[in-house]
């Protein structure tokens, strides 16, 4: 069973689900359902694993920041 | 300590400084919708108290009664019409300060821009910099402005303080749930019904906001997607139809100016087949955020479509310093060279619709006489007063399709 929670509403051709209703089966895909499950917007018994293609890759290190933590490690290394 | 450089035999032309802060664009688009004359819109300046409160009273559009004739006036659907059926909403105004300050030290080096042979003063140097520390705090706060125009408008709601999910700390306008919509059939999708998603949160803008919206904002990648579309391209071509134009041939009606002059492009128009016309408008202007990362006011996989005519106030509450007093007023001018109260405005906020008075400014010297912060206030709320007249479609671009 798929519950739409919110924030808003989903909008399928013509019909408007609240928070609370039920999403009939065949309405959404299975990837715009793990997508929306992700986010909060819905609960699912059954979610494919949410995989976005475009990967996140974590924020580079500043040249400085990476220095300093060399430094810290060779510090600690000599304690 | 820094080792003085040697100068060269060199002749030499100082060339006029450049300084970019003073070049990029501080957008205004968002708070064109607020304090509008023209919409019905107030700007309210509340120096003196620190909770803004108003009354709304929401209106219906339900017709007159009919009834037998001979009968007994009764309670027609256990509903009396009420006309002064209203909600106060009271609200504490947040605080924005800025302070940098000014070294003795600093104002015995060259400041930027100064040719090295002409021997300004220290008072010279201080004045200078003062007035570019001036000047960065309001572009700052414009864009916070702007930020936190673009948070009321598609959310309904609006921080007080920025990146808060604390209840208490959000100003929540009390937009109808139905007016964020989140379509099941992403845009990007070739089985998408672009057209038949906008119709949809039209009727819902008419149904709870009243009013037939006339203009649509699309996010750079949903633009993309949009024009990009089979339907939408079919549409565009219909000869002696004109359901979408797009182009640089349609200069905006003057109601929505405002929007092009703080900053937004005008894409065309559509005719919804359902027979609303909306101005599209694309808005791709952004701020960096304090981990340094660029973002823009809308967010990717976001449209925003409403009424440019609705009621949004902006108010501007009081400062959180002592009334300054007329020796405090005329030292900071001796000093900065510009008067606190009726402080220069950056020339590069577009729009013409910020102004001194929304800012509140004053300085302190280091007890040692060694040092002088800079300090600028302000104290905004962007009310969509008339908030249903907005709504935002979400989830425009699927993340795998």
């Amino acid at each position: 069973m798929i519950t739409w929670q919110g924030p808003g509403t989903l909008y399928h051709k013509g019909r408007t689900f609240k928070a609370g209703d039920t999403i009939p089966a065949g309405i959404l895909s299975a990837d715009r359902i793990s997508e929306f499950a992700h986010k909060g917007k819905l609960k699912a018994d059954e979610v494919k694993e949410f995989k976005p293609e475009v990967e996140v890759k974590p924020k580079k290190k500043s040249k400085a920041k990476l220095e300093e933590e060399e430094l810290l490690k060779m510090i600690e290394e000599e304690a | 300590m820094a080792t003085p450089l040697a100068v060269d035999q060199y002749s030499r032309f100082m060339a006029e400084m450049f300084d970019e802060r003073a070049i990029i664009g501080v957008s205004t688009v968002g708070q064109s919708f607020f304090g509008n004359p023209a919409h019905g819109s107030k700007t309210i300046y509340s120096p003196d108290s620190k909770v803004v409160e108003i009354d709304i009273i929401r209106g219906n559009e339900r017709i007159g009664a009919l009834i037998h004739r001979g009968s007994v006036s009764k309670n027609l659907d256990n509903k009396d019409t009420q006309t002064q059926n209203f909600s106060t909403f009271s609200r504490v105004y947040p605080l924005g300060e800025e302070v940098s300050h000014i070294n003795a030290d600093q104002i015995l080096s060259r400041v930027a821009g100064e040719n090295p042979y002409q021997q300004m003063s220290r008072i010279d140097r201080m004045r200078m910099l003062a007035r570019e520390h001036h000047m960065e705090h309001v572009r700052r706060f414009v864009r916070m402005f702007e930020y936190l125009s673009w948070k009321s408008l598609l959310e309904g709601k609006m921080p007080a303080i920025i990146g808060t999910t604390e209840t208490d700390l959000i100003y929540d306008f009390r937009r109808n749930s139905g007016n964020t919509i989140s379509v099941s059939v992403p845009w990007d999708d070739a089985a998408a019904d672009i057209l038949g998603d906008i119709d949809n949160a039209c009727d819902k803008l008419r149904e709870n906001g009243k009013v037939t919206p006339n203009f649509i904002f699309l996010a750079g990648d949903v633009a993309k997607v949009f024009f990009a579309n089979e339907t939408i391209q079919k549409m565009s071509d219909v000869r002696g139809f004109s359901f979408i134009v797009a182009g640089p041939n349609n200069p905006v009606p003057t109601n929505l100016q405002p929007l092009v002059d703080g900053g937004a492009v005008a894409r065309g128009y559509i005719f919804t087949p359902q027979g609303r016309q909306l101005w599209i408008f694309c808005y791709n202007d952004g701020y960096t955020d304090s981990t340094g990362t660029f973002k823009t006011y809308i967010p990717s996989g976001t449209a925003f479509l409403g009424y440019y005519g609705a009621r949004c106030d902006r108010y501007f509450g009081p400062a959180e310093v002592l009334p300054p007093t007329s020796q405090k007023v005329a030292w900071y001018n001796e000093i900065f060279g510009f008067n606190m109260l009726a402080a220069p405005m950056p020339p590069n906020v577009k729009g013409g619709i910020v102004n001194p008075a929304m800012f509140y400014n004053d300085a302190y010297a280091s007890e040692d006489g060694k040092k002088i912060a800079i300090r600028t206030q302000t104290a905004p709320i962007f009310a969509t007063t008339q908030t249903d007249a907005f709504a935002t479609l979400t989830d425009l671009i699927g993340v795998n399709s």
